[in-house]
């Protein structure tokens, strides 16, 4: 059994408990919208906003028992997926998710921007396709910003594409998105410039990485 | 032209008793039937003052034979000789009356080439150019036979370039074919022609053996200067089969203008098809001029036509390059030529990298040198390296190159192009010596080396030229040093909010194997990207609030290590 299945199990009581409980009333009043895999979602955000990822969990999981095929949910699976995820195995599967969502009709900057950090975090092979996830999220919002996290921008995008280069081993690149966010002066031909703070650098490739270093320090996370 | 005159459908026996003349006459004036001669031609030596009513020969008539050639079908040639080579050889028989004058090749006249064969230019009293023929003289040339069996046959000719002056109505070139090699049927000429005669043998077709034969005699009295001469006899069929169509081909490069340095490989380019794909495969021939084309050397022949071949230049210097590409299909041909000169130089101008050496973690500097023997405007020049051994950080002109402007670029990992200029009106002068110094961090470990491979070098003259240059490889080593490695370590937390982390390692002065790293005392796998970087991905569990990363190497002077600390 799947992780997505068993936490779809999870769900059906309480989405049992919800229904009866709408029938429930005996006040004679007006008798509340049924819940939709849209109202479902709207839950799953708020939830997510507050930083309750299992009960957001849980109702993007109800919202895609009443629709298999609602991007949103999916892309919202995703989002706290990647919360949870503790190994490149779990940081691949919500990569999954949003390579669902993109399936089920989803477009724009967050679905790439979600799939970008879920690659960085699986390493390796994903790399490359963390830096394509993350230069389609900034052509998509060259502004982005993430509507469920405040703080989550275009200069985070650039530092999953700089992370993601520099794993890949590709320094110039690196330094390239990451003078983006925050402009190191670091050159190549000009060891005089392979210093970061107060510290010089043997190498530029170790400067690189100190600039890096204190991006994330600064920004990510 | 002088009243020539032509008698057409007049017949020809050789070999066989004579006839009457007044049956030769009748024959004649009825134009069809055959007439019986004791001795070749006998029945036409005398046809009399008042012989056959002879018809003038119109400048149409052999335009109008030869439309076999202009029309839309195919024409085949199944038979030519422009006289240029051994007469009569085994091609040609030759008959006379007597061994005096007959049929033999000379060059008092040519309708093409030098050469032609006049009926008197050989035997015991051969003529020489403007001479005259004898009396009561004939001799006949003929060849032969020639199959017009083909059922796609749909018409032939039998055509010759004829010089002729003869004493009008009485001494007679005749142009005839034959299905025995026997009995002749043919066309009269006489007084003075220069034209092309044209024999149809459209009326042979389906014979398997035809003959064809050229005529000269003269009768009792007056003799003219040459007699008969004839050149670029071709016997040719029209037929209704799909023509083969001839291939086409197109040099491509060298093209004209270019510079070609002796003794490196160029590639000869060309494009070549086959309309109709056949009979045969293209193959190609492929010939260098050095004198613009007076003179040809095959580089190679017979070979697939790929449309490229590497040719090894060779060692000549020559303005007049150029290069030909000839195709064939297996039966027709078609060439192309380069379409302007090219150049071939045997070069005399060489860059080349020095080797130096350095401990890892220091720079060095290698010389450029360039020995040049005119004036040079600018160089560009990407040279390759081993980024795990070496990293780029600069150059500069230097000694010789003083003033020059250089400029770089990172193409790739390990392959930096270099740029050098002068703004100005300067020039670097012929001479030898260093140019620049690339600038190099040695991040490999102890007694790693890496070369330094000059490559796509392009060196410019006054006017912007290209000029040849030879290259040659420098390198740098890596000493074993005396520091331990120096190890920084970072950590990348994802901006994804993950509980994932980047761990990035570098590694001064080498290494003798990949460090060892450990999170929160857990080992972590790094994984080298080159050039002394090296990787891994950690994931933190939910409870992990501070952990310490550390990371460690060796080489032969000892350990050093490097930790970074993240709190969440």
């Amino acid at each position: 059994m799947t992780k997505r299945s068993m936490l779809l199990r999870a769900a059906l009581p309480l989405l049992a408990f919800a229904v009866m409980a709408g029938c429930g009333g005996g006040d004679g009043g007006p008798t509340p919208p049924a819940d939709t895999a849209a109202s479902y979602t709207a839950d799953g955000w708020d939830a997510f906003e507050t930083g309750d990822y299992q009960a957001a969990n849980t109702a993007f999981l109800a919202a895609l028992a009443l629709n298999g095929g609602y991007g949103p949910a999916h892309a919202g699976l995703g989002w706290t997926a990647l919360q949870s995820a503790r190994t490149s195995t779990a940081m691949l599967a919500a990569a999954a998710n949003f390579t669902d969502a993109l399936n089920n009709g989803e477009t724009g900057a967050e679905v790439s921007a979600g799939r970008a950090a879920a690659r960085l975090g699986a390493g390796g092979v994903s790399l490359a396709g963390a830096v394509t996830d993350a230069q389609a999220a900034r052509t998509a919002a060259p502004a982005f910003s993430f509507t469920h996290r405040a703080g989550f921008d275009v200069d985070d995008l650039r530092l999953i594409e700089a992370f993601a280069q520099i794993g890949l081993g590709n320094v110039d690149a690196a330094l390239a998105a990451a003078d983006l966010v925050q402009d190191s002066g670091i050159e190549a031909a000009s060891p005089a410039t392979w210093q970061v703070g107060t510290t010089v650098y043997g190498s530029y490739a170790a400067a690189v990485l100190a600039h890096l270093h204190a991006l994330s320090e600064e920004y990510a996370g | 032209m002088n009243n020539p005159h032509r008698a057409s459908g007049g017949d020809v026996r050789r070999g066989r008793p004579r006839a009457s003349v007044l049956f030769v006459l009748l024959t004649a004036l009825l134009g069809v039937v055959s007439a019986q001669a004791k001795e070749p031609l006998d029945l036409l030596r005398d046809p009399g003052r008042d012989g056959p009513r002879l018809a003038q020969v119109k400048p149409g008539d052999a335009a109008a034979a030869l439309a076999l050639a202009a029309g839309d079908k195919a024409v085949v040639p199944l038979f030519s000789d422009g006289f240029e080579g051994v007469f009569p050889g085994t091609t040609w028989s030759i008959t006379a009356g007597s061994d005096q004058q007959y049929w033999g090749r000379w060059s008092c006249w040519s309708a093409g080439g030098s050469f032609s064969v006049g009926s008197c230019a050989a035997g015991s009293e051969a003529i020489a150019c403007g001479s005259s023929y004898n009396n009561m003289m004939e001799t006949w040339m003929s060849a032969g036979p020639f199959s017009l069996a083909d059922a796609s046959y749909e018409a032939a000719v039998f055509q010759a370039a004829v010089n002729l002056n003869s004493e009008e109505g009485y001494d007679y070139f005749v142009i005839a074919a034959s299905t025995d090699g026997v009995d002749y049927s043919g066309d009269f000429y006489s007084g003075s022609i220069d034209a092309t005669l044209a024999l149809d043998l459209t009326a042979l077709l389906g014979a398997p053996q035809v003959w064809i034969a050229c005529v000269f005699y003269s009768d009792a009295t007056l003799t003219y200067a040459n007699g008969a001469q004839v050149d670029d006899v071709l016997v040719a069929v029209e037929t209704s089969a799909t023509p083969n169509q001839a291939p086409t081909v197109t040099v491509t490069a060298p093209d004209g203008g270019e510079t070609l340095l002796a003794g490196t490989t160029a590639t000869v380019t060309y494009a070549a098809s086959d309309p109709d794909g056949g009979p045969s495969a293209l193959t190609a021939g492929i010939d260098f001029s050095s004198d613009g084309g007076a003179t040809w050397s095959t580089l190679t022949d017979g070979v697939s036509a790929s449309g490229s071949y590497a040719w090894s230049v060779p060692v000549v210097t020559t303005s007049q390059g150029r290069i030909r590409v000839r195709v064939s299909d297996g039966d027709l041909t078609a060439s192309d030529i380069s379409d302007a000169n090219f150049q071939v130089m045997v070069s005399t101008n060489d860059m080349a990298l020095g080797a130096e050496s350095g401990v890892s973690g220091t720079q060095v500097s290698v010389p450029l040198t360039l020995a040049n023997d005119t004036l040079v405007k600018a160089y560009q020049l990407d040279v390759i390296y081993d980024a795990g051994v070496v990293a780029f950080t600069g150059f500069q002109a230097t000694s010789r190159g003083a003033g020059m402007t250089t400029a770089t670029n990172i193409v790739s990992g390990g392959r930096v192009r270099l740029v050098s200029y002068f703004d100005g009106s300067s020039r670097l002068a012929a001479g030898s010596g260093e140019v620049g110094r690339l600038t190099f961090q040695l991040v490999g470990s102890g007694g790693t080396s890496s070369a330094l491979t000059p490559a796509d070098a392009v060196l410019s003259g006054v006017e912007g030229e290209e000029l040849p240059v030879a290259l040659a490889a420098g390198g740098v080593t890596v000493e074993a040093g005396t520091a331990p490695p120096v190890v920084h370590v970072s950590a990348l937390r994802n901006p994804g909010r993950t509980r994932s982390v980047q761990v990035l390692v570098t590694v001064l002065n080498g290494a003798d194997q990949t460090p060892t790293a450990t999170a929160g005392g857990t080992a972590l796998t790094l994984l080298s990207l080159g050039g002394g970087l090296y990787a891994g991905t950690l994931h933190l569990a939910d409870d992990a609030t501070t952990i310490t990363i550390q990371a460690s190497a060796t080489n032969a002077n000892g350990t050093g290590s490097g930790q970074v600390q993240l709190t969440y």
